[in-house]
């Protein structure tokens, strides 16, 4: 609507081998590596992973908002046929809030306390459309209905501390989705949450994702396996396997997607509880290899190399034990 | 669900700290003397009677005493206040209007703007202010807006450092980061979203300034630097009973007995100002 990049019918994001890196005293330490996926219209990518694997890195690396020492070292991100790597901040500036919708995880910090919400609305519309501020009063009435909160022309004018936690994230998602941006991200946009609240927060990103694309960022495999129709598994800085929601949950390869999975705890006997040995590995950690080994039940000594992510029938796995014999089950 | 949020909200309003309250009025009833007084048929402030000297005060004719010229110390007590707020209130609203845009420019930029305004910061406050008012003076003349100007240039940084230190923090919190990810320019980030979650700590540090403002002014009056020699603020009332000390001790007690009762009530308002807030923004969270 407000961009014209919308009627190609290419990808709207696509990330290409993005490799993000610190700068430490003995070389650079990267904390994202070869990182690639793509989102076409309509798609709900979640991007699955432990504290530390890199999901949030990979979307703030996309907004170009990473920490100040952060480089990006390798690699291309193409947005509607930009090239954001090599964006400058001014583009930067008008392609937040306007083509990419963020849905922050705690609605409790993420709302100023001491403005209105509707001042927070307006001054997204009024900051990337050319409309009065009555209009965008408007429009910012009619995203509040849109996210179903009751009375929106009145709670336009609450301070967030008038809202419930459930109400809060309404608005959170009203904000992220008020300019209508072809690409909505959402960082744990249900941790915060109760578990009632929850579902009705996932159901309204799943309808504001028929019209666009948008990236939930997760460690829950519940919400992924309820909104997602494509997942990627990140462990430490690298995708390590990616497909369909329903290749990703119901015939996962990976050790790791195993191991995450049959760590979700259950109401049932039959399958136990089995958390993943040992410790995702610390940021200042190195590795040959592959970077889950040290924790792997399956792994060999050809896995001190870096496995490929390896395309296996539009299921992608970076483990050698998976292209190869002798994966045990 | 809206009555119940206007009634919660006038119930923030009634509890206002006594405190608060008593500065207020003080300030207030300071505020009305000078009009007041008049229509009392109280004697102007600079009305000489030269029958009348050194008259002592509770006497019908000058309720708080007269000086060595016969004039009703309670009428200059009242136009006093006049100029001394004045001065004091300038000389704030200066300061702030210099030390929270600094403040809020180096807390927003790590590199060099920020080691600059620092070091700026640190060079003013390292001045014995005194001296350095007296050298700024005596370069710039004397007169009301200089004295304004003088203590406003040395006394920003007090509104700097904390703007600086709270706006640190403030500039992590979720919500600034999610006004950066709309979008939002940096600043109006810095003005609209920063700026208005120091207000209280901000109003309160204008309270207890001005109260400084007002020392600092009756300081420099008293020693014939601050406002015109003329006038009859504090500070010069208080310059003119050094030579009566012993013969007519309320003429120094008048003007140092209404310093001090504006500085505490300034102080009390800085206070409830302090805990109004806190309460109201700890309710909020």
């Amino acid at each position: 609507m407000n961009n014209t990049a919308m009627t190609n019918t290419g990808p709207i994001l696509a990330l290409q081998n993005l490799s993000v890196a610190f700068p430490t005293k003995d070389g650079d330490r990267a904390v994202l590596d070869n990182i690639s996926f793509t989102l076409h219209e309509g798609d709900v990518l979640g991007l699955v992973g432990e504290s530390g694997s890199g999901k949030s890195l990979s979307v703030l690396s996309l907004m170009k908002l990473l920490p100040p020492n952060a480089r990006i070292k390798s690699g291309k991100i193409n947005f509607l046929g930009q090239d954001l790597v090599h964006a400058t901040e001014n583009d930067m500036r008008r392609i937040r809030g306007r083509d990419i919708g963020m849905i922050f995880q705690d609605p409790f910090s993420s709302l100023n306390p001491v403005r209105r919400i509707g001042d927070l609305l307006t001054e997204s519309v009024l900051r990337h459309q050319k409309v009065s501020k009555a209009v965008a009063r408007d429009i910012a009435i009619k995203a509040l209905a849109d996210v179903a909160l009751p009375a929106p022309a009145e709670r336009i004018d609450n301070y967030p501390h008038q809202l419930s936690g459930g109400q809060r994230q309404r608005v959170v998602i009203a904000l992220a989705g008020i300019n209508n941006p072809s690409l909505l991200i959402a960082d744990e946009p249900t941790t915060a949450l109760d578990p009632t609240v929850r579902m009705q927060v996932l159901a309204l990103i799943k309808k504001a994702a028929t019209k666009r694309s948008v990236i939930l960022v997760t460690h829950d495999f519940g919400a992924a396996a309820q909104i997602c129709n494509r997942i990627a598994v990140m462990y430490y800085g690298r995708v390590v396997e990616t497909g369909t929601a329903e290749q990703i949950l119901t015939a996962p390869v990976h050790p790791y997607t195993k191991a995450l999975m049959a760590a979700v705890p259950r109401f049932s006997t039959e399958h136990a509880f089995a958390p993943i040995p040992g410790d995702p590995p610390k940021p200042t950690e190195r590795f040959d290899g592959c970077s889950y080994r040290p924790r792997c039940p399956a792994a060999a000594d050809d896995c001190r190399s870096i496995p490929p992510l390896t395309d296996v029938g539009g299921h992608s796995i970076a483990c050698w034990r998976a292209t190869q014999p002798g994966l045990p089950s | 669900m809206s009555a119940t949020v206007t009634a919660s909200r006038r119930k923030d309003r009634t509890a206002l700290p006594t405190g608060l309250v008593i500065g207020l009025g003080i300030l207030v009833i300071m505020g009305l003397l000078p009009f007041v007084l008049p229509l009392l048929g109280a004697p102007g402030a600079d009305v000489i009677n030269l029958y009348d000297r050194f008259e002592k005060p509770g006497s019908l004719s000058h309720l708080l005493g007269s000086d060595h010229l016969g004039r009703d110390l309670l009428a200059r007590m009242a136009v006093g206040f006049k100029w001394s707020f004045a001065a004091a209130i300038l000389s704030t609203a200066l300061s702030l209007a210099i030390g929270a845009p600094l403040g809020l420019l180096a807390a927003d930029q790590s590199g060099w703007p920020r080691r600059v305004i620092l070091q700026i910061i640190n060079l003013t406050m390292s001045f014995p202010s005194l001296v350095a008012a007296i050298c700024l003076i005596a370069i710039i003349g004397q007169g009301f807006m200089s004295l304004v100007l003088v203590l406003g240039l040395l006394t920003w940084p007090v509104f700097a450092r904390i703007v600086y230190a709270e706006s640190l923090a403030i500039l992590e919190k979720d919500y600034v980061i999610a006004a950066r990810f709309m979008g939002v320019k940096q600043w109006r980030i810095l003005f609209r979203h920063v700026l208005p979650a120091l207000r209280p700590s901000l109003l309160a540090t204008t309270a207890f300034h001005f109260a400084d403002m007002l020392i600092a002014e009756s300081a420099l009056s008293f020693l014939g630097i601050g406002a015109p020699i003329d006038s009859s603020t504090w500070g010069n009332m208080l310059a003119d009973s050094r030579s009566f000390l012993f013969q007519a001790p309320w003429m120094m007690l008048v003007p140092a007995g209404a310093i001090v009762l504006v500085v505490v009530s300034a102080n009390l308002i800085g206070d409830g100002i302090s805990t109004l807030l806190r309460g109201r923004s700890q309710r909020s969270l």
